[in-house]
């Protein structure tokens, strides 16, 4: 045999005999989320947030010298989509964990996946979606949540509201199980006061900012409503808003942390200029983490300085044309935050971590620290890391972390 | 109207039976889908129901309906599912997917539901929600109710339009069809037409053409019957050997015309030959003023049976006769020839009508192999006298026109001549009068029939007659023909109509002139003598009864006279009478030998003077003087004459 043919023979002997893990450099975690349509906002701004904190840790070691490497697919926040997607980052991409999902009826669609995929530890880490089927059995073991759900982020709203001396609340929500998950939620909270929801409108997922939600609003008008939860995704609820308002319906308006604020924002931003009204007054958002701007917690520092230093970009290959990636969110400092309970655990893990041990380890998990003053705990029956929720306002151009109530007092 | 072609009622009877089975296939299938789709959609939207509701139970009573919704959600992906919404088991929406609420038609029909008996069967309902659409609502209790309700609402529309769809792809499928078949059609019906066409076009020019002459060459359907192996070949087959036949018949019929012309112009011929028989020139006679004669013949067909003749058999006796032979047309044209020359010949031997009409019929009765016969009345007419001699031969006996009377003269009881030879003929015998008539005629005058069957008959031809008396020979001919044409109206002439007047216009003496002499012995038996061919004269001469009387008594008187005072001796002597009758005017001359006396001389008797008292023998001659218009006396050698005149008056 001459010189050329044996070299490519030992370098594949001695492939086999290296060890798994010098062979594995990168732990691939798989993300499927909306990085195109009316939401793609929200899984953008998930990636690059993530990104940021990824890029951080890769740079100054990695995990036992593994990179942590983000595989994402588009799916439009359409569950067909996300269940493709999955099946193919378990089978092809053979990602050691899903990370990073966004909204509601993909994740519940998915759900299933993961149990039949039980064999092979599939685990869905922090999607972002506060709904419930992911925090219940049957499904709930597969998911490992960190963000509080929409029932606490409904309950804090309702109780706010009703303290407020706003008892009549209606509900304008996406039909479907995102929508339903906050209308349950709104609906629960209101029974422990012995209330019902006075009325309620539905919206298809998928409209888009320029449809007109006048229906709706009078739907709610009708039923005279003194504050509105809205549980959609932030185009819509910017439509809805400025409807409202046109409508001269004035009453508050509350959104879950679903809508990328600063989306919200900006739309609103827009709309304002261009009918020549403001349509930022009475807003409420609740969130599940804290304001980027408190600059007293550890995380949000750490948080600012690396979105600045790297400034990441949506993947290439899945973004549209004409998304300017904004500077900091809501939504990517959630992302950040997903990224440092993923990089804990997987350190938790030690060198050559294996998907059979990840329940064991999350579920051990007792006050970890994010940096979030919360603690993050997770056992065996819960699957949900924080539980605080934070609302915020808009002032001026943006959503400002919100404290006092009294404005709205009847 | 035009005819509308074959092809146009073939296409438009195409046309409708396509659209009868266009709508009626679309109607029936539009139906059929409608109840399929719709019971399709039933069971299927029980079906999503049933699993909906099957797997709800644990979710409802766990009360995620945030997995609920994503499941419902699941459903309204699959095609025709419009809605679906969960209720609880106390009667409230937990899931749903309609936007932007719930409609009220669908809780009120909830609330229905739950107050019907629970089965768990599914109730399936029709639901029309203003302005959304039409659907078919499918509930079904989740744990029998206790559980709660789920509502599946199947688009109706889509069932509509997958009908209007399904419709219209049929139709669009029956199009082309009906098109394909069109076209089709056209082929097959145009493959039959042409054909036809060419028929039809070749029957149009039958009608022009000439078949007396023999086909001028291949007829232009004569292809057809190897083409068309179908009715239409069958049918042009037909035509062909119809015309064949029909040239055939036509050229008969040009032959048979060709015959019945030459038989109709020899018919004519002999039309002529027959009248011409029959003395046609009148009057025939112009030097014999005796007498006034018309005849006419007018035949049923071209030729007949009837005839008539007249002709002098010497100068003084006029022979005329009629007849009627059996039968009409040719054969008794023939038999009619035949009697009439043989009765010229017979009565050219013969004189008598019975002797006539015995000889007649004995001649024709031989060699009469076609059994015909004839009937025959003969007369001969004294010219002088006006004496008619006539014998009947079985035929209509003639009518005798007579100062007003009209009457049909006496059989002689002779049968039809040419039957049996054992017939006897008699005669009888009348004397014309001036102005008498007689009228001769055949029973075609008497039994001319009109349109409804009705006879002219005897009584009308009499009344005719009686009325025609005064009229000529000729007028009463015409008025007979005439009256009978009128009876007969439009009825074709069923018979030979003969008749024949002959009128006596002879006055008494008038023209004959006649001298007799008598010689008479003197002996006054001879007297009785001479008074007998006194009437005898007088009879010839039609004198009247008073003239004869007259001239009787006066000869009596004078011959008296004569002989007993007129000789000495008692020796014979003759006497001679002279009868004259000349222009009306009578003269009779006696002649005697006797001592010369002039009765003349005689005085005229006082009449005063008793009669024993008047000398004998000299009344006598007042007598005579009285009697006879003009007396003349002269004495020739040594005889007496004397001559009376006297003009004569007609009977």
């Amino acid at each position: 045999m001459s010189d050329n043919r044996i070299r490519p023979i030992i370098f594949l002997i001695l492939l086999l005999f290296l060890p798994a893990r010098l062979l594995a450099e990168n732990i691939v975690i798989g993300m499927s989320a909306a990085f195109t349509g009316p939401s793609k906002g929200l899984g953008i701004e998930l990636y690059r947030g993530s990104t940021a904190y990824l890029e951080h840790v890769n740079r100054t070691g990695g995990i036992y010298g593994q990179k942590i490497v983000i595989k994402a697919y588009d799916d439009g926040y359409n569950p067909i989509p996300a269940i493709r997607n999955t099946i193919k980052l378990i089978e092809q991409d053979n990602a050691f964990l899903l990370f990073n999902y966004v909204g509601t009826p993909t994740v519940t669609r998915i759900l299933p996946l993961l149990k039949s995929y039980k064999e092979k530890f599939v685990y869905l880490f922090s999607p972002f979606t506060g709904a419930e089927p992911l925090r219940q059995p049957p499904y709930g073991e597969y998911v490992f949540n960190l963000r509080a759900s929409y029932s606490d982020e409904t309950e804090g709203l309702v109780d706010n509201f009703v303290s407020a001396g706003r008892s009549r609340i209606a509900v304008f929500y996406q039909a479907d199980a995102y929508g339903r998950s906050g209308w349950d939620g709104v609906k629960k909270a209101l029974a422990k006061f012995g209330l019902k929801m006075v009325g309620e409108a539905t919206y298809r997922r998928g409209a888009e900012h320029s449809q007109n939600f006048k229906a709706q609003v009078d739907l709610i008008r009708k039923s005279s409503a003194d504050a509105v939860i809205s549980i959609g995704s932030y185009a819509v609820c910017a439509a809805f808003i400025r409807d409202a308002r046109d409508a001269g319906l004035n009453i508050p308006i509350a959104n879950l942390s679903f809508v990328g604020s600063e989306s919200m924002a900006e739309l609103l931003l827009q709309s304002s200029r261009t009918a020549g009204k403001d349509y930022k007054k009475d807003l409420i958002n609740s969130q599940v983490v804290p304001s980027y701007q408190d600059t007293a917690l550890p995380a949000v520092q750490e948080y600012r300085q690396l979105m600045r230093k790297y400034q990441p970009l949506p993947p290439r290959d899945l973004t549209e044309a004409g998304y300017t990636p904004l500077p900091y969110s809501y939504v990517s400092f959630e992302g950040f935050l997903n990224a440092k309970l993923l990089v804990e655990v997987l350190k938790r893990m030690g060198p050559g971590p294996t998907k059979s041990r990840i329940k064991g380890i999350v579920e051990s998990m007792n006050s970890a620290d994010l940096g979030i003053d919360a603690p993050v705990t997770f056992g065996p029956h819960l699957h949900q890391g924080l539980d605080k929720v934070y609302y915020t306002t808009m002032k001026g151009d943006r959503f400002v972390p919100l404290s006092d109530w009294q404005g709205w007092e009847k | 109207m035009t005819r509308a072609s074959l092809f146009t009622k073939t296409l438009v009877l195409i046309v409708v039976l396509f659209g009868i089975i266009a709508s009626g296939t679309s109607i029936l299938s539009g139906w059929n889908l409608y109840r399929n789709l719709t019971q399709e959609y039933q069971s299927k939207g029980v079906a999503i129901a049933k699993s909906i509701a099957d797997s709800s139970v644990e979710l409802l009573l766990n009360a995620d309906v945030s997995t609920i919704q994503s499941v419902v959600d699941q459903f309204t992906e699959i095609e025709g599912v419009s809605y679906v919404i969960v209720f609880d088991g106390q009667g409230e929406a937990v899931t749903h997917t309609f936007v932007p609420t719930v409609p009220g038609d669908v809780l009120e029909l909830q609330r229905r539901t739950r107050t019907q008996a629970v089965s768990g069967a599914a109730a399936i309902n029709d639901l029309s929600i203003e302005g959304t659409g039409d659907f078919l609502d499918v509930a079904l209790p989740i744990l029998a109710g206790v559980a709660g309700y789920v509502h599946v609402g199947m688009d109706r529309s889509l069932i509509r339009s997958r009908i209007w769809s399904a419709v219209a792809t049929q139709q669009e499928l029956m199009f082309v069809i009906f098109l394909l078949s069109v076209l089709a059609a056209y082929t097959l019906v145009n493959r039959i037409s042409q054909p036809l066409k060419q028929l039809a076009g070749h029957a149009g020019k039958l009608a022009t053409q000439d078949f007396s002459e023999p086909a001028t060459g291949p007829s232009d359907i004569d292809h057809l019957p190897q083409k068309s192996h179908d009715e239409v070949g069958k049918l042009a087959e037909s035509f062909i050997t119809m015309e064949i036949a029909l040239r055939q018949s036509v050229r008969e019929l040009k032959e048979t015309t060709a015959a019945k012309e030459r038989i109709e112009s020899e018919l004519k011929i002999a039309r002529d030959i027959q009248m011409s028989m029959v003395p046609k020139t009148f009057p025939p006679f112009p030097n014999r003023p005796e007498f006034d004669l018309y005849a006419t013949l007018i035949p049923a067909r071209e030729v007949g049976g009837d005839f008539y003749d007249f002709f002098f058999i010497d100068d003084n006796h006029l022979c005329f006769a009629i007849g009627d032979v059996s039968g009409k047309g040719i054969p008794a044209a023939l038999f009619m020839a035949v009697t009439r020359t043989l009765f010229r010949t017979t009565a050219s031997k013969v004189s008598r009508p019975d002797s006539i009409l015995s000889l007649l019929n004995l001649e024709m009765c031989q060699n009469n192999d076609t059994c015909m016969f004839v009937t025959v009345f003969c007369a001969v007419l004294d010219i002088r006298t006006g004496e008619v001699e006539y014998s009947n031969g079985g035929h209509n006996l003639p009518y005798l026109i007579s100062h007003g009377e009209t009457a049909p003269l006496k059989n002689t009881g002779g049968m039809a001549l040419g039957f049996t030879e054992s017939v006897t003929y008699r005669t009888e015998k009348i004397v014309l009068r001036t102005g008498d008539g007689l009228f001769l005629y055949t029973d075609g005058v008497t039994e001319a029939m009109d349109e409804e069957g009705n006879q002219f008959s005897e009584p009308c031809l009499a009344e005719f007659l009686h009325q025609a008396n005064g009229s000529s020979a000729t007028e009463i001919i015409r008025g007979a023909v005439d009256q009978v044409k009128n009876h007969s109206g439009g009825a074709p002439q069923s018979d030979d109509i003969t008749a024949l007047t002959l009128k006596y216009l002879l006055t008494a003496g008038e023209t004959t002139s006649e001298t007799i002499v008598v010689e008479l012995k003197n002996n006054l038996s001879e007297i009785e003598r001479l008074a007998r061919i006194a009437d005898d004269f007088g009879r010839r001469h039609r004198l009247n009864a008073e003239t004869s009387h007259n001239v009787k008594v006066a000869l009596d008187e004078i011959l008296t006279n004569i002989i007993s005072y007129a000789y000495d001796d008692a020796e014979e002597h003759i006497i001679v009478v002279r009868p004259s009758l000349d222009q009306g005017k009578l003269t009779v001359e006696v002649e005697d030998d006797g001592r010369p006396f002039n009765p003349l001389n005689v005085p005229e008797p006082d009449t005063k003077q008793l009669l024993e008292v008047r000398p004998i023998g000299g009344l006598g001659i007042h007598v005579v003087r009285k009697l006879i218009d003009e007396l003349e006396y002269r004495r020739q050698n040594d005889k007496n004459i004397l001559t009376m005149k006297l003009k004569v008056k007609e009977a």
